[in-house]
């Protein structure tokens, strides 16, 4: 089968001398695994469009196992987050997301289109956490596993103080559930409210929320914490970050 | 059809070299059984021998023979100026320029989505020499992609506490090249890092 898409690269690993191993992220087909050929070499058109995170329109054709990039044309290469190096390190965590959540030939348009439009906004707006925690909120929502804010997820009431949440469960529960079933995770005030806000709103709007440290550090925690259980899987460029902000 | 063990086995071991597939594989097989006895020997001996004698250097860590390599015992270099690669084989490269700084080679093959990528690092090595005071100034050439840039943001982080300068190659247009063809982000960082004519 052959065909054109836009697509987000998620990684790139080196493959035989030459070659690359590319992980993208279709509009029209979700993730795809397809092989670059010669695109190590100076010469070669496509590597541009194959860099970690650019947009770029792929032609693909089928192979025997994976797929392989024929043409491409590079559309936009967000040249504002490669000039920042902690942003840059932010995007290849949502690439590794990504890359760790979505199965392949999946298509979701609407999960494509809310992955650009974060690229966007980071690339104008500069590095701001509230869009990353937008991108992991809205995640989960197109995996299935989006959160519930506004009940306790065992009763159904909507009074008394719903700060904690079960992960089992995916939601908040009220004091007086929270006697039978686990809180795994206490939110503050703020963080819950700001956490509302996000999944209701448009990325671009991000900037005009207002947050404290410890909000956002809790919701970062939240979100992170939830991604793990659900996915089951841990993730390495969280470990970088930490390691790089800390020297 | 079935092939003999011990073809089977230098076929497959063959294969695990780079740029090698299975028929290339198996060309080189029967050409090696096709060798004079000598030379295949020859060739067994050579492969165990540098397997055995090849050592990074302990001071920059390029590979070579001795203990330290002939570039750290040339008294002739620049002991200011100490440039970080990859690997052995960008040692060769920058050589060809005329650069006669000393050299610091990180031997490790560095993916920022890998799990525990900045793991196995010798830093202890490159600290010792920035901790020795003769160090001016740390040249970063890395490949300049992600993995490469970011590598190069924690060895400045490293880099900066000794208050040692750091800079790293321009990026630009290749010499013969042609604008028309260049990709957009070369030819951005080429027009951004400009120079008076």
């Amino acid at each position: 089968m052959n065909y054109r898409s836009r697509a987000i690269i998620l990684k790139t690993i080196d493959y035989r001398d030459a070659d690359k191993l590319v992980t993208l992220f279709s509009e029209k087909h979700g993730k795809v695994r397809a092989v670059a050929r010669g695109v190590k070499k100076p010469a070669s058109s496509l590597r541009v469009c194959l860099q970690p995170f650019c947009h770029s329109n792929l032609y693909l054709s089928g192979g025997k196992e994976l797929e392989n990039v024929t043409q491409g044309k590079l559309i936009d290469f967000f040249p504002n987050i490669r000039e920042d190096i902690d942003l840059t390190l932010q995007v290849l965590y949502l690439m590794e997301l990504l890359d760790k959540s979505l199965m392949d030939h999946m298509a979701l348009p609407s999960l494509y289109s809310v992955t650009l439009t974060v690229l966007e906004y980071l690339n104008t707006h500069g590095n701001n956490p509230l869009a990353i925690r937008y991108f992991e909120a809205n995640l989960l929502k197109y995996l299935g596993y989006q959160p519930l804010l506004e009940r306790c997820v065992n009763c159904g009431t909507q009074s008394g103080k719903l700060q904690s949440f079960n992960l089992v469960r995916g939601g908040v529960i009220c004091p007086e559930c929270s006697k039978t079933l686990t809180s795994d995770f206490d939110f503050s005030g703020e963080a819950l409210s700001i956490l509302r806000l996000i999944s209701s709103r448009d990325v671009n709007t991000m900037h005009r929320i207002k947050a404290s440290q410890a909000a956002l550090k809790n919701l970062e925690f939240f979100l992170e914490k939830n991604l793990e259980y659900h996915l089951e899987r841990r993730f390495n460029m969280k470990k970088t970050i930490r390691t790089l902000k800390y020297l | 059809m079935r092939l003999a063990l011990s073809l089977e086995n230098l076929i497959d071991n063959l294969q695990k070299l780079p740029t090698i597939g299975p028929k290339t594989a198996q060309r080189l097989a029967l050409y090696i059984l096709k060798m004079p006895e000598a030379e295949a020997r020859n060739l067994a001996a050579a492969i165990l021998e540098a397997r055995d004698r090849i050592k990074p250097c302990i001071e920059c860590g390029m590979l070579c023979d001795t203990e330290r390599c002939n570039i750290c015992e040339d008294d002739q270099r620049d002991s200011s100026t100490i440039c970080v690669v990859g690997e052995t084989s960008d040692v060769m490269a920058i050589e060809r320029t005329g650069y006669r700084g000393r050299y610091f080679v990180l031997n490790k093959d560095f993916h920022v989505m890998d799990d525990n990528a900045l793991d196995g690092l010798n830093l202890k090595l490159f600290s010792d020499r920035l901790a020795g005071g003769a160090v001016r100034e740390v040249v970063l050439a890395l490949n300049p992609d992600i993995d490469g840039e970011i590598m190069s943001r924690y060895l400045a982080g490293v880099t900066n506490k000794f208050g040692v300068r750091v800079t790293r190659p321009a990026h630009g247009l290749p010499v013969g090249g042609n604008i028309e063809y260049a990709d957009e982000i070369t030819l951005r960082r080429a027009l951004e890092g400009r120079r008076e004519f």
